[in-house]
């Protein structure tokens, strides 16, 4: 009773005291901002050339003619065969029907190309890791940890009021930067957003549970960088680019530097193997429930990639049980810190 | 009863008791089998760069835990949270959150200590009012002298009133007027009953503070008491004896006198002291009562007698020279 | 003339000896820069890789010439386990791997050695550049005669080496390699191709050096080199990929992609022919474009050099 009355009490008094604290002008926050823009500015020249539907694309397996192509020629063949008046009918309504669906035809192509891609596989890992790794991992390479460890409330009452107190700027930055990419897609991005919000603040949520942990509760990178990259290299024959950032982390101790390469490697990497490799990944998941949401619209957003093998249901409990497996991780680890050589 | 003594009592009666504790740091070992226990009053912990003192005053304080042996301070581990009600720690690092003021800083570490934000405020006044920054406390940290953060730090001990302080180097940076005011706040909170174990190089303010000194060596306590009780274990050790005289055209007399003795080791009359005799011996006891039947005997008015070399500074350098 | 009046007492000699031009200061910096890079185990990794990439070319090229050497009775015995068609396995090395002494054969191997080469930039400029900036080192070169120039030059020239190391110097290897195995006329025939490697060499050491100080002195931080490297390498790429591959846009926005800009000059160095990558539907960007990007990321970045290292460097 005495120790939930003090973890209560730990949890509030650090809450009150970082909750509006969070560094933001540091200088992955303009990094972040940075590739928000520039992401921005391109979804915005899409937006601007009209080209966020199926018209440019080819069907599969089709080489020459795009969809737009086709349905002229569907258009074509109705005003040739304008004698017949019956299949005149039928191919006035087919290209029709196939006019409105390519107009509509936003929400796959944008999140396709910008939510599955570029922002699940990049932007979204490196904006949680923006604030959840300097969340302790501040406090740690700062070395003002003692300054949290001399207070009379217990240690994992500390993690977890730190981690209340990030989770909002993660939250709010996730979503904000996928408001803002929505916006700049027009009606297909604001339709995607309204659709898929709660699973990129899901995986929002438990990348902060995953890069916090390693923010409090690494010390060295280097052990963990080499496992890491062993196990990436052992999978890849080539060297990419991911991999090999990761290698960097094998000579810098810095938690934020195991944190960028897990966002590298393990989502955009093993994120995009095959198998059950890419299962690895937080964003495997959040990509299942965008699968399942879109699908109940009856659109498919994606052929193969294993993302239907997955409920909602179950996609969610596997990211909430990721996230709850490293913040208890990071409560076991963090409360047995001893801190040596701060000076 | 004041000070140092080998570990007899039980644990839940004393500020400070540690038995047996040991600590590694890698495949070195910081701290070897120091029992010790620290009654209420000023101890100063000396030793040696490297000799683990501040290994001693991590454990005591909770930020490190034991390899072997218990510490306890009143009786609770101060590695758990309740430990860290107890004692308040003013540690030799100078990393701060460098863009929060005096004042933010105490405030902060007050609501993050539990204390109802009601009360913060006037706490927080009043303490560094007792350290002397009151006038500087919107001053950003990072804009602070060393002195002011040192001071910093030990507002931050006392925040919540605890009864055993744990000082580490509190005098480093701080100038001579500044180094005066400390001593005066120390011996005040030592008067309020509060224990306080401090490690410091400036020996002359520890002699200020405490004849009660725990001497370290090689992460081995080798001498815990007065200073005088560390000096007895010098056995080897002469003594020097300073005898200062009223009339200096007696001093040769009284050294060729003197020296008669068998535990007189050596005499000698310092340059440019005329009325001085220093007298070498490793039984000072006897050879005072020698000088004084001498000079009694003889009709010499004797204005000083005393031992030199029982300073900490003196003592500290034969211990560790050894 | 105070220490020869001292002498005696101090007994201290003058100092003797021929005093170097004050320019090869550089020439130090540069050295214990190298040093201190081969001290690291993440050079020597990256390094074996490199090396592993080079012998992959190198015993290619040599069996492509072999088996061309061979009697053309259209088989080729493969050590124990029997025989294979000499056309199809020529064919192989031609097109596949290409590794056949051609232009495209230097191309891919500069390209995959390429990719050593940014990490390796990144451990360098963390180590060389990003660690002065942060514990405040700079004071003590900008105090030496030659002060921030002799530091500019020295570092530009131990990255400058990484880069030839890893790419051209192997480069030249194989070239040389092949006029070894071939004939001595395959320079004659292909001055280009000599030249091509330095200018490539060349188009990558002073794109990627200068984008490594600009990013290193505005970042300061190694978490921010990296993730800026992994903006222009990776994001950038990908969006690129997305406007013109898959949305269909103009294949002039390639031209933000700063790294197919300088594999699209290197490619015209070499006077290699354009090879689609997987996924890619264009690769027309016009080589004045490259030139352009590259020539904007170098003024901008010597911009920011002079500007954050020759007067902000020693600010806290």
């Amino acid at each position: 009773m005495e120790f939930l009355k003090s973890f209560i009490l730990g949890v509030k008094s650090t809450l009150a005291v970082h909750l509006f604290r969070a560094k933001v002008g540091h200088s992955l926050f303009w990094v972040s901002a940075g590739f928000l823009l520039l992401v921005a500015a391109v979804v915005v020249s899409v937006s601007f050339k009209n080209q966020w539907n199926y018209k440019t694309l080819k069907p599969r397996g089709q080489a020459g003619f795009n969809f737009k192509n086709s349905i002229e020629m569907i258009e074509a063949g109705s005003m040739a065969l304008g004698h017949n008046a019956g299949v005149s009918a039928i191919c006035s309504a087919v290209s029709g029907a196939s006019s409105g669906l390519l107009i509509q035809s936003g929400l796959p192509v944008f999140t396709k190309n910008v939510v599955f891609s570029v922002l699940l596989g990049f932007l979204l890992p490196l904006w949680c890791l923006t604030f959840a790794v300097e969340g302790l991992g501040s406090e740690r390479e700062g070395k003002t940890l003692f300054w949290l460890f001399s207070k009379p409330v217990p240690r994992s009452s500390i993690y977890v009021g730190k981690f209340l107190a990030i989770l909002p700027w993660v939250i709010i930055w996730s979503l904000g930067g996928f408001f803002v990419l929505a916006v700049c897609a027009g009606d297909s991005g604001i339709f995607a957003f309204k659709l898929f919000w709660q699973p990129i603040a899901l995986a929002s949520i438990t990348y902060a549970s995953v890069f916090f942990f390693m923010g409090a509760c690494l010390p060295r990178a280097s052990l963990i960088a080499l496992a890491y990259a062993f196990v990436v290299e052992t999978l890849l024959a080539s060297i990419t680019y991911a991999s090999v950032f990761f290698f960097m982390g094998a000579c810098l101790p810095r938690a934020s530097l195991i944190a960028l390469a897990y966002a590298f490697v393990v989502e955009t990497l093993l994120g995009s193997m095959p198998g059950s490799l890419k299962q690895l990944s937080v964003a495997f998941y959040a990509r299942c429930i965008m699968f399942q949401k879109s699908s109940d619209l009856g659109v498919v957003l994606e052929q193969g990639g294993g993302y239907g093998d997955f409920s909602q249901t179950m996609a969610i409990c596997f990211m909430l049980g990721i996230a709850l497996m490293f913040l208890v991780a990071g409560i076991f680890f963090f409360g047995k810190i001893e801190l040596r050589g701060q000076r | 009863m004041i000070g140092v003594s080998p570990v007899a009592t039980k644990p839940d009666i004393v500020p400070l008791w540690c038995k047996k504790v040991s600590k590694w740091h890698g495949n070195f070992l910081g701290l070897n089998d120091v029992s010790l226990e620290l009654r209420p009053g000023i101890t100063a912990l000396l030793g040696s760069n490297g000799s683990g003192k501040s290994t001693l005053m991590n454990l005591i304080a909770g930020q490190l835990y034991p390899d072997t042996g218990s510490i306890r301070i009143f009786g609770v581990d101060p590695w758990t949270w309740r430990g860290k009600h107890l004692v308040g720690y003013s540690p030799d690092l100078d990393y701060f959150y460098s863009s929060w003021s005096i004042n933010d800083f105490l405030m902060r570490m007050a609501c993050l200590a539990g204390i109802e934000s009601k009360k913060v405020p006037s706490l927080v006044n009043e303490i560094l009012d007792v350290v002397g920054l009151l006038s500087v406390q919107t001053t950003l940290l990072r804009r602070c002298s060393l002195g002011m953060r040192q001071r910093a730090k030990i507002a931050h001990a006392i925040l919540m009133d605890p009864p055993l302080l744990v000082l580490d180097e509190p005098f480093r940076g701080i100038d001579p007027v500044g180094r005066r005011d400390l001593v005066q706040l120390l011996l005040k909170l030592q008067s309020s009953g509060k224990t306080i174990l401090v490690s410091s190089h400036e020996l002359e303010e520890i002699e200020k503070l405490t004849s009660q000194v725990v001497m370290l060596r090689s992460g081995r306590v080798v001498s815990a008491g007065p200073v005088s009780r560390a000096r007895d274990r010098l056995l080897n050790k002469p003594v020097e004896i300073a005898l200062e005289i009223e009339s200096a055209e007696q001093i040769r007399f009284l050294a060729q006198t003197v020296f008669n003795y068998s535990e007189v080791l050596g005499v000698h009359l310092p340059e440019g002291k005329a009325h001085t005799l220093m007298v070498l011996t490793r039984n000072p006891e006897i050879v005072f009562s020698y000088l004084v039947k001498i000079s009694i005997e003889n009709n010499i008015p004797i204005r000083r007698l005393e031992v030199v070399d029982e300073a900490p500074a003196e003592v500290m350098e034969s211990l560790f020279q050894g | 003339m105070a220490v020869t009046s001292l002498n005696s007492f101090l007994e201290y000699r003058p100092w003797r000896g021929l005093r170097n031009p004050v320019w090869m200061g550089a020439f130090a910096i540069t050295r214990e820069s190298l040093k201190l890079i081969f001290t690291r185990k993440v050079f020597w990794v990256v390094f074996s890789l490199a090396v592993l990439n080079f012998l992959l070319y190198f015993f290619g090229q040599y069996l492509f010439f072999w088996v061309a050497d061979q009697q053309p009775d259209g088989l080729v015995r493969v050590g124990g386990f029997g025989r294979a068609n000499q056309n199809d396995m020529m064919q192989f090395l031609r097109s596949v791997l290409k590794m056949d002494g051609s232009p495209e054969t230097f191309r891919n191997f500069i390209n995959l050695q390429s990719r050593g080469i940014i990490v390796l930039l990144v451990l360098a400029g963390a180590s060389l550049l990003g660690e002065d900036l942060n514990q405040g080192s700079l004071i003590f070169y900008q105090s030496k005669s030659g002060g921030m120039r002799n530091y500019i030059v020295g570092k530009f020239l131990a990255a400058s080496f990484l880069v030839h190391l890893f790419a051209t110097v192997p480069a030249l290897f194989l070239f040389l390699e092949i006029c070894f195995i071939d004939t001595w006329t395959y320079l004659l025939y292909h001055p280009r191709l000599l030249f091509g490697i330095i200018g490539y060499g060349f188009v990558i050491n002073i794109g990627l050096v200068s984008l490594l100080f600009a990013t290193v002195g505005f970042f300061r931080s190694t978490i921010g080199l990296i993730m800026c490297w992994a903006g222009v390498f990776f994001l950038l790429p990908s969006l690129c990929a997305i406007m013109i591959d898959r949305l269909r846009l103009n294949p002039a926005f390639r031209v933000l992609d700063f790294w197919y800009c300088v594999e699209r000059l290197g490619e015209k160095c070499l006077g290699a022919s354009p090879t689609l990558l997987p996924g890619q539907t264009d690769h027309s960007l016009n080589p004045w474009l490259a030139v352009a990007s590259l020539g904007f990321v170098f003024f901008i970045s010597s911009f920011l050099t002079i500007r954050i290292y020759f007067k902000k460097g020693v600010e806290s």
